[in-house]
């Protein structure tokens, strides 16, 4: 019953939690992570294939979709698929005064009044600076790929999180773009 | 309606037929060209959501019922009731279990055996929903803190699936468990639960009163949940530089970025999702989702607001 498809690739995202079966929880987080990973795989590239990504919890402390985000992107880099970009992935919490702090911990998540998880298109660096580099008047590192909220929160409280995520974004995709450079010339330097 | 406007009636039939093979080979162009106009190929305006009815007590063997309809897309809630050993971490708080399902009844993409993608997403939505905007107070759900409580299941059943599920089962979900009514019960030295028959609001409190004096049993009677802020979804997909309402199926299957934005009647946000997709949300996406949404939660309270007065008569309602 593969869903195979004559002219695309087709991404399949397998979410193994860390014990137990897989619930509703698995399922709709493998359709986050699959719907986000559609934005940077180019899947016309590779028709009638399938792009399987397993994702294993091994800990859970906090922040989870978002590091299972940057996992994924990570590993396609490292099975070199083409990407049209790559995602970074953040989250963050708002507590019950309305303060809002990145990064929660599992034991944060669970007391603090609401948690956010983004997921950003990474800043591109362009071969061809002259290209338009904003959507509708911000830049495209700014716009929302993906958001899941748990708890409730006041509008203007969201607002806030996700401005203090896009400044986050900013620094988790400056960090894998290094990463993934330093061990791409580490690899170089083995062979 | 017709892509090339002014045809002389002889040949009206075969522009039909021209559309038709249109819509089926380019249906993206299609609504381009609709979209272009501020307008939907069925005539709906962009930000109009379809027509909505929530009818209250559709199944009379459930403790709580609500059939809800967006346009065709139907949702059948029902609650159920069962009493309970609440959990030593929360002695004085009931339970809600919540279930989706979507049946193969609901659409020819729904193969049996083999439960939609949809279906996960859904549920795990709705429990989310439900959860994020504590609209059921757990407490109310105690009969004795520690001994006994009730335990709510919830089953949404997905009988037309026409895009925007979420909205229709949280609404229907929603609406059952404000129809919901707890049966009158008592509790008897041997700690068991026992359903009062005869009894409605007064005499459940005379009973309680004699009880009391007599007995020294507890007396619960019936009631409904204490009204809270009501939380509603919006589905939006977005297309360019489009903004639409309440998707159909179809439009969620052609256009590129689809987000649903829960809220609820006191304003708070309570859920913001959108599971990636073709295109990113700009800020100005996000505000005028956000601001669609309110209009559509005012919208809906007020539609619900009548049924619920119509299934339950002159009830005085909890704001």
């Amino acid at each position: 019953m593969k869903k195979e498809n004559a002219e695309r690739a087709i991404i399949e995202v397998v979410w193994r939690a860390k014990s137990g079966l897989s619930g509703s929880y698995e399922k709709d987080a493998e359709v986050v992570v699959r719907r986000s990973l559609e934005y940077i795989i180019l899947t016309a590239l590779h028709p009638n294939t399938a792009i399987s990504v397993i994702l294993q919890v091994i800990n859970d402390d906090g922040s989870l979709l978002a590091c299972a985000m940057n996992a994924a992107c990570a590993a396609l880099v490292d099975a070199g698929i083409p990407l049209n970009g790559l995602l970074s992935a953040v989250s963050c919490g708002v507590t019950h005064d309305g303060q809002v702090f990145l990064d929660p911990t599992k034991p944060e998540e669970q007391k603090c009044k609401a948690y956010v998880s983004f997921v950003f298109p990474s800043r591109r660096l362009s071969a061809v600076p002259e290209l338009p580099a904003d959507v509708d008047g911000e830049p495209v590192e700014y716009g929302i790929l993906t958001s899941v909220t748990r708890g409730a929160m006041e509008v203007e409280e969201y607002f806030s999180c996700v401005e203090n995520c896009r400044a986050a974004a900013a620094k988790v995709s400056e960090f894998s773009r290094s990463s993934i450079e330093q061990s791409l010339k580490g690899n170089r330097d083995g062979c | 309606m017709t892509i090339t406007g002014g045809i002389a009636e002889a040949d009206a039939a075969s522009a039909t037929m021209e559309v038709e093979a249109y819509k089926r080979l380019y249906p993206l162009q299609f609504y381009e060209r609709h979209l272009d106009s501020d307008v939907r190929p069925d005539g709906r305006p962009l930000t109009r959501a379809r027509p909505t009815s929530v009818n209250l007590g559709s199944i009379a063997t459930a403790d709580g019922s609500a059939l809800v309809k967006i346009g065709n897309t139907t949702m059948l809630a029902g609650v159920k009731l069962e009493v309970i050993t609440p959990s030593t971490a929360s002695p004085n708080q009931g339970q809600v279990a919540v279930d989706f399902q979507m049946p193969s009844i609901c659409s020819p993409l729904v193969r049996p055996g083999r439960p939609a993608e949809a279906a996960w997403v859904v549920s795990e939505q709705l429990s989310n929903a439900l959860v994020s905007s504590n609209f059921v107070n757990l407490q109310q759900l105690c009969i004795v803190p520690g001994k006994a409580a009730w335990i709510a299941y919830v089953d949404v059943y997905c009988l037309d699936a026409d895009g925007s599920l979420l909205d229709a089962a949280l609404l229907a979900a929603v609406a059952a468990l404000t129809h919901l009514q707890l049966p009158a019960v008592k509790v008897t030295e041997t700690g068991r639960v026992v359903p009062l028959k005869n009894h409605n609001g007064d005499a459940g409190q005379e009973v309680d009163s004699i009880a009391k004096k007599n007995e020294d049993q507890i007396v619960k009677s019936r009631q409904r949940l204490e009204r809270s802020s009501m939380p509603i979804a919006l589905t939006c997909v977005s297309h360019r530089k489009h903004l639409l309402a309440d998707p159909s199926a179809e439009e969620e299957s052609i256009l590129q970025m689809s987000l649903t934005v829960i809220m609820d009647t006191s304003g708070r946000l309570i859920s913001f999702y959108k599971p990636g997709g073709a295109v990113a949300a700009t800020s100005a996406t996000v505000k005028d989702c956000i601001e669609l949404t309110k209009k559509r939660v005012a919208e809906v309270n007020s539609i619900f607001e009548e049924a619920y007065e119509e299934a339950c008569g002159t009830e005085m309602m909890v704001e």
